[in-house]
């Protein structure tokens, strides 16, 4: 699923804010900071899909506990997207009468979240 | 699903658990850490279109381009020498100060320790914006914020570590270490011959003690009231002398006569009797016998003379001492004066280097406020060219010739331009600026020196012809005519020469709460305000920062009034203090300002 150049510049903001505010609570120090500014301009490049933005956050969530909770709320909003994606991809299959691709779908997408 | 209503701000500190926020005191770490976040914060702000930006490392900073450390320990003590105290004491108060400067140079104000940015910017305070009139209006809070973000600012910190650099040439000379190394070893050397020559008087004078002594055994009463004892061998020996030499002219005899030795069997004899004596074996022989008797008595007839020789050589030695010890003091009193001027020259040459030791801490203390005056010189050099830059496009796009004039007229009425090298420099006129601030304040305001600008070439001269006397009336009456009809050229002008004189009342010197107040008062104040405030793109910005891009009105005042309430006049002071002033107080100083 593709990434809106708006949602990723929210996800970035986000990021920064993230880095911010543990600084001003000292959870992180300056060379932690460092890193996590390396790791971000380096990977977030590359990020052009919802998949990659999950893959991104998860693995920076794995080297920087502070950013968890971003990958959480991020990993809800694509799940509310996935969704809202195959529940119209299942009315489109039925009115063009395509019932069992339309229960595929519908299966898969329960499957997956 | 986050609040879509949440701003990312907010969503992002509802991440970070609370209860770990720590309590103060911080660790200069911590303090540290603050000061990134708020730069970091800052950079976010500045480019909201990608929030990225604000991680990217700033500006690569090209590292110092001398060796510090090796640079500032030869400027003290000298080289190759271990330090003393008073020279180490410098050298760690010049070290301490050049670290900082550099620390400053190479890794930004943020890598400053508190302490490092504490004296930093108390030197800056103190030694720069105390002393410029442009400040002095200011609250010693908010000359702190102009301090910081000047010290912040990368184009000061490059300044910086130029200006360090070119203190700390490795080419340089160190003038004072040769002569104090000279004099070092003209007082080490002239201390060492005085030594010797107390030694010389000490030793003299033991070996006095001891010849007398000596001499003292030749006395027939010693000082201690006894006989001398070389006085009595000498008189016993004295005493047997004449037989002693019979008795071996006896023995002579006998041997040749009686035995028939020869003078060579005879010394032969001899040799073997005292080789003999020599092991300790007995004598049997009787002619060695006669010898060794013989050996005897020769040897108390030559200790006579041994003795004698002995009283003699002392005798002498005596003399000599006494000599020595009376020349000794003259010697000594000389040295001394040599070893005391050594020593004056000494001192000297130590104050010398120590002169020289201090002017490098003086100018390690200067580099930031230096480096200080340069940056604001450069600023207002910017904002002049600027000026004039405008003027010349106004001149381009005017076929008015009372236009033209006027603004050939600005364009050397508050500059003088001197050309330096391949630049030109502005240097404000402040009495001419002066004079036209108390002419629009108490005087005819900016029309009447919009009226002087255009009539001052047409005042009567001696030399004028009656044609010449009458064309210059004429024109005289011409303007006049001009400045009470046409309502849009005064307005454009006045406008003009009051922002100018204003613009450069504000960059030259110090202006007052009252004059504010005034100028506010006056018809062309407010205009003349907002027109200075145009003047400088960064007060535009930093305005439009903090109130908003002109929110339906184009007058700064205006929206400096409605924004900041009844501490309008204070922030509008703000702005206009020094043109450097306002663009150098940060965004977040200001807008906490006008919070309270």
């Amino acid at each position: 699923m593709e990434l809106t150049e708006q949602h990723k510049r929210e996800v970035e903001r986000k990021l920064v804010e993230i880095i911010i505010d543990s600084l001003k609570k000292n959870l992180i120090s300056i060379a932690d900071k460092n890193a996590m500014s390396a790791f971000i301009l380096e990977r977030m490049p590359n990020v052009k899909t919802h998949e990659d933005l999950m893959v991104f956050l998860r693995e920076i969530s794995s080297k920087w506990a502070i950013f968890t909770p971003l990958l959480v709320t991020e990993s809800g909003e694509v799940k509310d997207k996935n969704e809202d994606q195959a529940i119209d991809k299942v009315q489109s299959l039925t009115q063009e009468g395509k019932i069992d691709e339309a229960i595929n779908v519908a299966k898969t997408t329960v499957s997956n979240t | 699903m986050a609040d879509a209503t949440q701003t990312s701000e907010v969503i992002a500190r509802s991440y970070v658990p609370e209860t770990t926020v720590r309590a103060a005191p911080l660790t200069p770490e911590q303090q540290r850490n603050q000061g990134v976040a708020d730069n970091l914060r800052q950079r976010l702000e500045a480019a909201a279109e990608d929030p990225l930006a604000a991680l990217k490392p700033v500006e690569e900073r090209p590292p110092l381009s001398v060796n510090l450390d090796k640079e500032l320990d030869r400027r003290f003590g000298v080289e190759g020498a271990p330090k003393t105290a008073d020279e180490q004491t410098r050298f760690d108060q010049a070290k301490t100060l050049g670290d900082a400067a550099k620390a400053l140079t190479e890794n930004g104000y943020e890598s400053l320790t508190p302490d490092q940015q504490n004296e930093l910017v108390a030197s800056l305070t103190l030694n720069v914006l105390d002393r410029r009139p442009a400040f002095y209006g200011l609250a010693p809070d908010e000359k702190t914020a102009i301090a910081i973000d000047m010290l912040s600012n990368p184009t000061y910190q490059k300044k910086v570590g130029e200006i360090l650099a070119g203190r700390l040439k490795p080419e340089e000379v160190i003038e004072a270490s040769k002569p104090l190394i000279e004099a070092q070893t003209a007082f080490d050397e002239a201390q060492q011959a005085l030594t010797n020559r107390g030694n010389e008087r000490l030793g003299a004078r033991v070996d006095l003690v001891n010849v007398e002594m000596e001499m003292d055994e030749f006395n027939a009463t010693t000082k201690f009231g006894a006989v001398g004892g070389k006085f009595e061998e000498l008189e016993r020996l004295r005493a047997d002398e004449s037989y002693n030499r019979s008795e071996v002219d006896n023995t002579v005899d006998y041997l040749k006569v009686i035995s028939g030795k020869s003078d060579a069997d005879i010394n032969l004899i001899k040799s073997q009797v005292a080789e003999k004596l020599a092991r300790g074996e007995a004598i049997t022989d009787p002619d060695e016998r006669m010898i060794s008797d013989m050996l005897d008595l020769q040897k108390d007839i030559d200790r006579i003379g041994e003795l004698e020789i002995e009283h003699a050589d002392l005798d002498k030695e005596g003399q000599r001492l006494n000599q020595r010890l009376l020349e000794l003091p003259n010697e000594i009193t000389e040295f001394q004066h040599t070893r005391d001027e050594k020593e004056n020259e000494l001192v000297d040459a130590r104050n010398q280097k120590m002169l020289q030791e201090q002017s490098v801490i003086e100018g390690m203390i200067r580099v930031a406020p230096n480096a200080a005056n340069e940056f604001l010189a450069d600023e207002n050099q910017k904002r002049a060219a600027e000026y004039q830059n405008q003027l010349k496009e106004m001149l381009d796009q005017t076929k008015d010739a009372d236009e033209q004039r006027l603004i050939k007229k600005m364009q050397s009425r508050w500059d003088r331009a001197e050309i330096k090298g391949n630049n030109i420099r502005f240097t404000i006129k402040k009495e001419a600026v002066n004079k036209d601030m108390r002419a629009l304040l108490v005087g005819d305001g900016p029309e009447g020196i919009l009226k002087e600008m255009l009539t001052e070439d047409l005042r009567p001269r001696f030399r004028d012809s009656p044609e010449e006397r009458a064309r210059k009336t004429q024109e005289i009456s011409r303007i006049e005519e001009r400045i009470k009809t046409d309502k849009d050229f005064v307005k454009k002008y006045t406008d003009q020469i009051a922002s100018s004189v204003l613009t450069k009342k504000i960059q030259s010197g110090r202006l007052y709460e009252g004059e504010i107040r005034v100028m506010v008062d006056r018809d062309w104040g407010e205009g003349a305000i907002n027109q200075a405030i145009a003047n400088d793109a960064k007060k535009r910005e930093l305005i439009d920062k903090i109130y908003g891009s002109d929110s339906g009105s184009p007058s700064y005042v205006d929206r400096i009034k409605r924004k900041a309430g009844s501490n309008w006049l204070k922030f509008l002071m703000l702005f206009l203090v020094g043109g450097v002033a306002a663009g150098a107080i940060t965004t977040k100083f200001v807008a906490q300002e006008g919070g309270r």
